[in-house]
């Protein structure tokens, strides 16, 4: 990594989550939510003006930031879009936020943005192309990104003779390529061990921990596919959809205890974007993931 | 490989549900693969949909779920967003709904107004104080800076009435909107939106000082639509509004 590890993370190592429109009164008026940091959606705030912007940059004051973005399209083959940069880098600039991020994922292809985080083939030639990316993005943003593990639906097969390369030996040769740090979505990590049946734990026992500078923990929901799945041995027909739009899975929290017994504390993300709940669900989620932190934190001082 | 299969991935997420000629994906083969696929492309083509439903939700009303998702479907297949900004995508679905619901395109342009005013830039709105700075007799060569936010919007349709009972009650069932003359200005004063209707001539004169002209040549172009428009209370609603940023000689 060409800067040391303690840049890495400069949100506050303490549980966060992510800011929707409908909680946005409630941390302008009143007692405010007690929380240390908040994370939004970047392109969400892609816009010149208005009400919106506003109310960011009021509780932008209060609250440490981190800006995730979902449209960079590092997996583009064809390379980002400079005119979405430059609007990234203006937003980033006017919002001065502590970390940003985006995804290892493309979201389309010529001039299209499908709004959707899609698989990439991870292949030695897919690596030359997201790290050209990330160094791009980088450059031009001006700031060091976190790249997020995706969650995933569809297996892909290789041509013979191109060789995959494992996720998390990808993102640690993509992190040490681009000096990038790592966004660990462990709940993503569940979604995709179920769907593309592999085991959790082994992917998180390789994944390079040193490079991670932030933690994202949300719902997922079973669907039955069964009539557009068919018989599929490899997940009984269930698919696990990450749609953040529920509390997050008992699963979930014991895989994020186990890396952070490994990892020390990190700042923790409870995301919760459909079917919202009151702000004291998500702050309860949030006070969950706190206690996980609390206990690392403790173990730390007494070690 | 990377580039032609996200080009040939792109093809099947934008296929209509059921279409399966052409819109194979070669690393996903097999029956799993092809399975899951679908599950991205409803995550696509429903999510973009409900893009337009978020933008577009009186016209939903007005035209009733089945038919809005229908059109909303076939529009996000043709023209996904050119951009990763949700905020700014829509701009054409009025256009898509003109030869299937004049009414509804008609709604769903005042909507798209509103959207753009809402998102608009911020500045600061030109006061009477500064306006009376100016000479009297230099008036009629004034050029005012419209504020960002201001839009004008000429419908064929009546649909103000029916925008402001649908923002009042959300339960309320909309009648198709009369055709007739709508002529709107969609102003964005303080944090809210506002939408005044014109009086007849007033678009006309607005729209030649939105296009940087003169007052006088407003004043022209307002009086030959309706020889009884009245400029000063025009003018005093644009400056109320917060109409215009700036004025200059």
């Amino acid at each position: 990594m060409p800067e040391g590890a303690a840049s890495l993370v400069t949100l506050p190592r303490r549980a966060g989550v992510g800011l929707r429109h409908p909680h946005v009164p409630a941390f302008l008026e009143g007692e405010r939510p007690d929380i240390a940091w908040i994370e939004v959606h970047s392109e969400t705030y892609l816009v010149a003006g208005g009400p919106r912007l506003a109310a960011l940059e009021a509780i932008r004051r209060d609250h440490a930031l981190s800006c995730h973005g979902v449209g960079l399209s590092l997996g583009s083959a064809r390379g980002l879009d400079a005119t979405h940069l430059a609007n990234l880098r203006r937003l980033y600039d006017r919002l001065q936020p502590e970390q940003i991020s985006d995804h290892l994922a493309w979201t389309g292809t010529d001039g299209a943005y499908l709004n959707d985080l899609l698989p990439l083939p991870l292949t030695a030639h897919t690596l030359d192309v997201v790290a050209a990316n990330v160094a791009h993005a980088q450059d031009v943003l001006g700031r060091r990104l976190l790249v997020e593990n995706p969650s995933l639906y569809m297996p892909l097969t290789l041509p013979p003779g191109v060789e995959a390369m494992p996720e998390p030996q990808f993102l640690a040769e993509l992190a040490a390529r681009t000096g990038c740090g790592l966004l660990l979505d462990v709940n993503n990590v569940a979604v995709c061990a179920h769907n593309l049946g592999f085991d959790a734990a082994r992917y998180l026992a390789d994944f390079p921990l040193a490079a991670v500078g932030e933690i994202h923990v949300a719902g997922h929901r079973r669907e039955a596919f069964a009539p557009w799945v068919g018989p599929d041995a490899r997940a009984d027909g269930v698919v696990l959809i990450d749609d953040h739009a529920s509390r997050v899975s008992d699963g979930v929290w014991d895989l994020l205890a186990g890396v952070l017994a490994r990892t020390g504390p990190l700042p923790v993300l409870v995301e919760w974007d459909m079917d919202l709940p009151p702000l004291e669900v998500l702050l309860g989620e949030a006070a969950r993931a706190q206690s996980l932190l609390d206990a690392v934190q403790a173990k730390v001082a007494h070690a | 490989m990377l580039e032609a299969f996200q080009a040939q991935m792109q093809r099947a997420l934008l296929a209509p549900a059921g279409e399966s000629r052409g819109t194979g994906v070669d690393l996903a083969p097999g029956p799993v693969a092809e399975a899951r696929l679908k599950i991205y492309r409803a995550n696509v083509q429903q999510s973009l949909a409900e893009a337009l439903a978020a933008a577009f939700p009186i016209t939903l009303r007005l035209m009733g779920v089945p038919a809005f998702r229908a059109v909303a479907l076939d529009f996000v297949r043709a023209h996904p967003p050119a951009r990763p900004q949700l905020a700014a995508y829509g701009g054409d679905f009025p256009a898509a709904l003109v030869p299937l619901d004049a009414g509804a395109a008609d709604m769903a342009r005042l909507e798209w107004a509103v959207m753009e005013a809402y998102f608009a830039a911020d500045a600061s709105s030109l006061t009477a104080e500064q306006l009376a700075a100016f000479p009297p007799g230099d008036y009629a060569q004034l050029r005012f800076a419209p504020h960002p936010a201001a839009r004008l919007v000429w419908l064929g349709h009546d649909v103000l009435p029916l925008w402001r009972q649908a923002q009042a009650d959300e339960d309320l069932e909309l009648s198709a909107p009369e055709s007739g003359v709508g002529e709107i200005l969609v102003l964005r004063p303080a944090e809210g939106i506002v939408c005044v209707a014109l009086p007849p001539g007033a678009a006309a004169a607005i729209q030649s000082l939105l296009d940087g002209e003169t007052l006088e040549q407003a004043a022209v172009a307002g009086l030959a639509v309706e020889p009884a428009l009245d400029l000063q209370a025009m003018l005093h609603m644009l400056l109320a509004q917060g109409a215009l940023a700036g004025a200059s000689l």
